[in-house]
């Protein structure tokens, strides 16, 4: 497998807290890649990490092969900063400038059809752009470098829904004509699910899950049934999430192999819901509710 | 890069400039009519000797001589608040350095292009304004002698060159380390006004041992002050004037119409006037000597945002309260691509020097 983005033992600690903890992490070149998890997880500062803003406390990053570093370093890795922050003074097409100017691979083509695709006046400053315009305008920035990674950090939070749809939208038309591999980071799993093909579950400041959204989906099951002792399981079964009444348990476990104890009811999960179950800790604070597929 | 930079900064350059070029459009009409005056005074058997005419010539254009003194004083100032505190600091206000710093150009190529662009800006500003007004002072500053005193030293020739690296060079660190932009102008300021005092006021008077000038007090003070004082080179300038009783202890203020002796001036004996100063053909090493500590303070500044900005110190969001390394989670996962360590076995054994590198966790929000 061909990583894009490899990390071992990362750690980020700012000042005494830690931000990031022993972060073993693969992503594979070619995907979709969601990170998720509550806010405060460290995935801002992995994907900073990732773009050379941000040097590791401790532990290995490479990105592309190489030790992200600001300069040339960079050239193969498009970011889009949390906020998606715009010069207020700058024009639309001054953006552009910038960019063919900061970038030896910049594709003024497709730039130009970009902003002509998304209605941007080329005059129009930054700062007068909405949230949307400004979120649209950091994506072509980064997309015209033509790079082999693109890095997303919470690029539609502030956004509202029409806005985040038709970011999405152009993410993806994105993805479908280039060949590029997408980091992108959300709280939001809704959003996620629409685009991406594999998903990275990061929650106090450690990564909890990682896997193809396929697989996720197929291996995980919702297990509803009589109250059952949670030490006679099977053992190739991995209990996600577990929740009990006394007479009934309900389970997320996650296994390769099929659920033959008919007992249990089996459920499909959505996967909505199973990132919540990774991302809760306690026991049976959360509901799970099956879904029909 | 530089076109980035040029972008950014060429409203500010303009206004710079074009207030230069405002102001240069008087001097040199008042400047060139004073040395008319110069010349005259020079060939005419009425003024000879005496310079008079030119001085009253260029007094009345007082507000002139407030306007190019007066932004000569504080242009270096404001050049560091307005120009070099923002430069990084506006980048870290408003988010842009993520973009900034994530196209294919390295930090250090970042800095460099913006230091060049509007750190040289600048200080040619304000070197083409010193030229201007040593310029414009230069028939006056001919006859009174007086370009070495406080109050004209530091708005003359080469210092403030000095000081227009140095205020620049504040400003940029500040900006670098403070990373809000009205905090950083405000240190700028404080800091800038505070060092040019020190030396104004302390420091400069030591760049070479003064000569003293020792005067019997007979007749009462002030008056053998001045008969000292008519005695030094032209241009000195006199860093301090105090009485010496005959043990060599400083004397208290005597003399004066109301002090007891007056009449005798018995109470005057033994006492010696010491007169202090630097010589007038210090002024020039004086001037170099300011100019090259501003501008080696200026230069170490700058090294010093470069090694903030580039290697040691990076952005980061402010740390909560919980310091504590969060346990390792109890949930098993066991994706090939995911591995937790040991609870406990993570604690770095690099602590002690990341803590030397972020003594105070002192980041600022992103």
């Amino acid at each position: 497998m061909n990583a894009v983005l490899e990390a071992e033992g990362l750690s980020k600690r700012y000042g005494r807290r830690w931000a990031l903890t022993d972060c073993d992490l693969s992503i594979p070149a070619g995907r979709v890649v969601g990170l998720v998890g509550p806010n405060g997880a460290g995935k801002s500062t992995l994907l900073n990490m990732a773009v050379g803003l941000l040097p590791p406390t401790e532990g290995r990053l490479d990105v592309l092969g190489r030790t992200p570093k600001a300069g040339a370093a960079l050239a193969g890795v498009g970011f889009v900063a949390q906020g998606t922050p715009v010069y207020a003074g700058l024009s639309v097409a001054d953006h552009l400038r910038l960019g063919r100017h900061l970038n030896p691979t910049w594709d003024q083509g497709l730039a130009d059809e970009r902003v002509a695709r998304l209605r941007l006046d080329p005059a129009q400053k930054g700062g007068k752009l909405s949230g949307g315009q400004q979120a649209q305008l950091a994506l072509t920035v980064a997309v015209a470098k033509r790079p082999e990674l693109l890095v997303l950090d919470e690029p539609v939070a502030s956004l509202d829904p029409l806005a985040r749809r038709e970011f999405l939208q152009g993410l993806m038309e994105i993805v479908a004509d280039q060949d590029v591999s997408v980091v992108l980071s959300s709280h939001l799993v809704a959003d996620l699910e629409r685009v991406c093909d594999y998903l990275v579950v990061l929650v106090d400041s450690r990564v909890r899950v990682a896997g193809d959204v396929e697989e996720l989906l197929a291996t995980h099951h919702l297990l509803s049934g009589p109250f059952h002792d949670m030490d006679r399981l099977p053992r190739d079964w991995e209990v996600i999430h577990a929740s009990h009444t006394p007479r009934q348990s309900t389970l997320l476990v996650r296994t390769d192999q099929p659920i033959l104890d008919p007992s249990w009811t089996v459920d499909q999960v959505g996967l909505e819901d199973l990132v919540l179950a990774y991302m809760s800790t306690g026991e049976g604070t959360l509901r799970l509710t099956g879904t029909e597929r | 890069m530089t076109w980035l930079t040029w972008r950014q900064f060429r409203t500010q350059a303009i206004v710079i400039f074009g207030g230069l070029l405002l102001l240069a459009i008087p001097t040199v009409i008042t400047g060139i009519g004073a040395r008319h005056w110069v010349t005259t005074c020079a060939t005419s058997a009425t003024c000879l000797g005496n310079g008079a005419p030119a001085q009253q010539y260029m007094g009345r254009f007082g507000w002139l001589q407030i306007l190019l003194g007066g932004a000569l004083l504080v242009l270096p100032a404001v050049l560091g608040m307005f120009s070099a505190a923002p430069l990084v600091a506006r980048e870290f206000d408003a988010g842009t350095y993520r973009l900034a710093w994530t196209q294919s150009v390295s930090r250090v190529r970042w800095l460099t292009v913006k230091v060049a662009v509007v750190g040289t800006t600048s200080v040619l500003a304000i070197g083409l304004l010193s030229w201007m007004t040593t310029w414009w002072f230069g028939p006056s500053d001919s006859l009174t002698h007086d370009k070495f005193i406080d109050s004209t030293f530091g708005i003359r020739d080469v210092a403030p060159i000095g000081y227009a690296v140095f205020a620049f060079a504040l400003g940029l660190a500040a900006g670098v380390v403070i990373r809000k932009v009205l905090p950083a102008m405000a240190t700028t300021l404080g800091v800038f006004v505070v060092v040019r005092m020190v030396f104004q006021m302390f420091l400069r008077a030591h760049y070479a041992t003064p000569l003293t000038q020792v005067g019997a007090v007979t007749n009462g003070g002030s008056d053998v002050a001045v008969k000292i004082g008519n005695n030094l080179p032209p241009g000195s300038w006199v860093v301090s004037l105090h009485f010496v009783d005959a043990s060599g202890r400083p004397a208290g203020i005597v003399g004066g119409p109301d002090a007891p002796c007056s009449a005798t001036n018995s109470c005057l004996d033994g006492i010696t006037q010491h007169l202090v100063y630097q010589p007038g053909n210090r002024y020039w090493p004086f001037q170099w000597t300011e100019f090259g500590i501003f501008t080696l303070l200026g230069l170490l500044l700058i090294g010093f945002s470069y090694w903030w900005l580039t290697g040691h110190r990076l952005p980061g969001r402010a740390p909560r309260p919980a310091a504590v390394r969060p346990p390792t989670s109890r949930t098993t996962t066991a994706t090939p691509v995911l591995a937790h360590r040991v609870p406990g076995s993570g604690a770095p054994a690099s602590d002690g020097a990341a803590v030397a590198s972020e003594p105070d966790g002192a980041h600022t929000s992103t």
